[in-house]
C-alpha cells in the first residue's frame, strides 16, 4: 500500500517517456475494441429484439365444437401444473366472437357469419427459458393428446429460425471476442516488452539492490491497465461517434425487419464493462509479457552449471 | 558474518574463477580483497551478494546459507548488504534523493522515514546540497558517494565494495576510502575488492590476496 504512490507514478512516468509509442498503441487498441463495440452495439439490439418476440411466443390450443366444461377443467389444470408455462388465458367461444366484432366495425359482416363459427380455445404463454423448439415440441406434443383439442398452431418454424440465429450470434460473438482480447493482450504485452527494454537497465539495478520480481512488475502491469482503460473509454466514446451518426440510416434499413422501433445504444454498465475489460486484458498481457521477461533475465539462469 | 567453505565456481568447464575457497569474515572487520584482473575478487563479491551462484560449497551469511538459497528469497538477502558497484549503478532519469530513496521504497519504508533516513545519509557522504540534482551533473566522486549513500540507507550489516575508487582519480579515490572507514566505524562490517594499491595502502586493514581464483596471503599487508 505505502508503495501503491510509487507504482503509479512510475506507471505514468512509463507513459511519459514512450509517449509516440503509446500514442500509437492507444490509437490501435482503440479500434480494436470499438470493433468489439460495434458487435455488443449489433448483438445487444438484436437480443433486444429477439427479446421482445419472445415474450410475445404463445401458441393456441384450438377447442372441438361442443366440448363440455369438465374438458376444458383438465386442460385448464395441465396448464397450470406445467411449470414450462408463464401464463394462459382461457377465450369461450363468445369471447372469441366479442373480440372478432370488436375489430371490426362492420356490425354487418358479424351478423352475416349466422351464428358463431369461432372455437374456443387457450391462449398459452411459455417461459423464455423453454423457449427452444425441441421443449416447445414436447409441451405442444403433450396437449395434442387430450381429447377435445381440434389443432394447436404456433409459428415453430418462425422461432425456431430465429432462436438459432441467436445461438449463431453467441457464438460469432465469443469468436469476435476472443480473436479481438488476444489481439488487444498482444498489442499491449508487445508494447509493454518495448517499455521494459527501454528500462532494462534500471530494472537491473533495482534487481540489484533488492526489488522483488513483483515491484518490478506491478507498475508495468499498472501501464497495461491504465493503456487498456483508456483505450476502452476511446472506444467507447468512438462508438458513440459512429452510433450518433449512423443510427438514423441503419434503422431505415432495419425499420422493415419485424418490429425494430429504435435502434439503441449501449447501456452504461454494458460500456463501463467495455473499459475494465480494456483495463483487465491491458494488466493480463503486460503480466503475461513480464513473466516471460523476468524468466529470461532471471540472474539463476546467467549462472552456467558446471 | 561471513564464512565461505570450500566454494568453487566456474564460469566456463575450464576457468575456474574461484577454486576450493575457504573465508571466514568476522562482524565489524574491514577487509580488503585484492588481486589481478580475473583473480576473482568481482566474483567472490558477487556470490555473496547472490548476483551469481556457487557451483560448489557453501556460503553462509550472518547464519544464513545463502548458496543454498531460494531465488525468490535473493531480494530480500540484498536489502539486508550494502553494495557499492565500481560504474555507480545510478539510475539517470531520478534525481540523487530519488536514487538513494529507492532501496527504502522497495522495502516499504513509510515516506516520512524514507525523507529523514535519505536526508541522514546524504548528509553523512556529504552530498545533501545536490539532492535534487540527477547523476549526470555530478562528478565521478559525487556519483559514487550517492551510490555509496544509497548501499548504506538500509542501514546494512554488510558493506560491500567492488572496486568502488576503479573509476575515480586519486584525490577523489581517497576521499572514499575515508568515507568508507567511516562507515566503518559505524560497526558495519565493511569488504572491499580492489587491485588499487593506493587504496589499501593507506588503511592498514586485513588484506585477503587472491590469484587464479585461490586465497594466497591473508592478514595485514606488509
Amino acid at each position: 500500500m505505502k508503495q501503491s504512490f510509487y507504482h503509479l507514478k512510475s506507471a505514468i512516468e512509463n507513459i511519459k517517456l514512450n509517449q509516440t509509442m503509446v500514442v500509437f498503441s492507444l490509437i490501435s487498441l482503440s479500434l480494436t475494441l470499438m470493433l468489439f463495440g460495434v458487435f455488443l452495439l449489433f448483438y445487444y439490439n438484436v437480443t433486444g429484439f429477439v427479446q421482445s418476440m419472445r415474450e410475445s411466443v404463445q401458441f393456441s390450443i384450438y377447442l372441438k365444437e361442443g366440448v363440455d366444461a369438465p374438458l376444458v377443467e383438465r386442460i385448464d389444470q395441465a396448464l397450470k401444473k406445467d411449470t414450462r408455462i408463464s401464463s394462459f388465458v382461457y377465450i369461450s367461444k363468445d369471447e372469441a366472437l366479442k373480440t372478432f366484432s370488436r375489430s371490426f366495425e362492420d356490425q354487418g359482416l358479424v351478423e352475416r357469419l349466422g351464428g358463431n363459427p369461432f372455437p374456443a380455445s387457450f391462449e398459452v404463454k411459455v417461459k423464455t427459458s423453454h423457449q427452444d423448439s425441441k421443449v416447445l415440441g414436447e409441451i405442444i406434443a403433450q396437449f395434442e393428446g387430450f381429447s377435445g383439442v381440434e389443432e394447436i398452431q404456433y409459428g415453430s418454424e418462425w422461432l425456431k429460425n430465429l432462436l438459432t440465429f441467436l445461438k449463431l450470434l453467441r457464438v460469432v460473438g465469443v469468436g469476435i471476442g476472443v480473436f479481438l482480447a488476444v489481439t488487444v493482450m498482444t498489442n499491449i504485452a508487445n508494447t509493454i516488452r518495448l517499455h521494459f527494454y527501454n528500462r532494462r537497465e534500471e530494472i537491473e539495478i533495482m534487481k540489484l539492490i533488492g526489488a522483488t520480481h513483483r515491484f518490478i512488475k506491478v507498475p508495468f502491469v499498472m501501464e497495461g491497465v491504465l493503456m487498456g482503460g483508456i483505450s476502452g473509454i476511446f472506444s467507447a466514446s468512438l462508438l458513440f461517434v459512429v452510433y450518433f451518426y449512423s443510427k438514423d440510416g441503419l434503422l431505415s434499413i432495419l425499420g422493415g425487419i419485424g418490429s425494430i422501433q429504435a435502434f439503441q445504444f449501449l447501456p452504461v454498465n454494458i460500456l463501463v464493462g467495455l473499459v475494465c475489460v480494456g483495463s483487465l486484458l491491458g494488466g493480463i498481457g503486460s503480466f503475461i509479457s513480464l513473466n516471460h521477461l523476468l524468466r529470461l533475465r532471471n540472474p539463476g539462469h546467467e549462472t552456467k552449471k558446471r | 558474518m561471513i564464512q565461505l567453505f570450500h566454494v568453487y565456481k566456474y564460469y566456463r568447464k575450464d576457468f575456474l574463477a574461484l577454486n576450493d575457497l575457504n573465508l571466514k569474515i568476522e562482524k565489524g572487520e574491514f577487509v580488503f580483497v585484492i588481486g589481478s584482473s580475473g583473480a576473482g575478487k568481482s566474483t567472490l563479491l558477487k556470490l555473496l551478494f547472490c548476483q551469481e551462484r556457487a557451483d560448489e560449497g557453501q556460503i553462509l551469511i550472518g547464519g544464513q546459507n545463502v548458496s543454498r538459497i531460494q531465488e525468490a528469497r535473493i531480494p530480500y538477502i540484498r536489502r539486508k548488504i550494502g553494495f557499492v558497484f565500481q560504474d555507480f549503478k545510478l539510475i539517470q532519469r531520478k534525481t540523487v534523493f530519488e536514487n538513494v530513496a529507492l532501496p527504502l521504497v522497495i522495502s516499504g519504508i513509510s515516506r516520512s522515514d524514507i525523507k529523514k533516513r535519505v536526508n541522514e545519509v546524504l548528509k553523512m557522504v556529504r552530498i545533501e546540497h545536490k539532492h535534487d540534482q540527477r547523476p549526470s551533473f555530478l562528478s565521478g566522486g559525487e556519483q559514487q558517494r550517492v551510490a555509496i549513500a544509497r548501499a548504506l540507507v538500509n542501514r546494512p550489516a554488510i558493506l560491500l565494495a567492488d572496486e568502488p575508487t576503479g573509476n575515480l582519480d586519486d584525490e577523489l579515490s581517497l576521499d572514499i576510502v575515508e568515507l568508507l572507514r567511516n562507515i566503518h566505524t559505524t560497526g558495519t562490517t565493511v569488504v572491499v575488492a580492489t587491485h588499487d594499491r593506493h587504496l589499501f595502502s593507506k588503511i592498514l586493514r586485513r588484506t585477503l590476496v587472491l590469484q587464479q581464483g585461490k586465497i594466497v596471503s591473508d592478514g595485514l599487508p606488509e
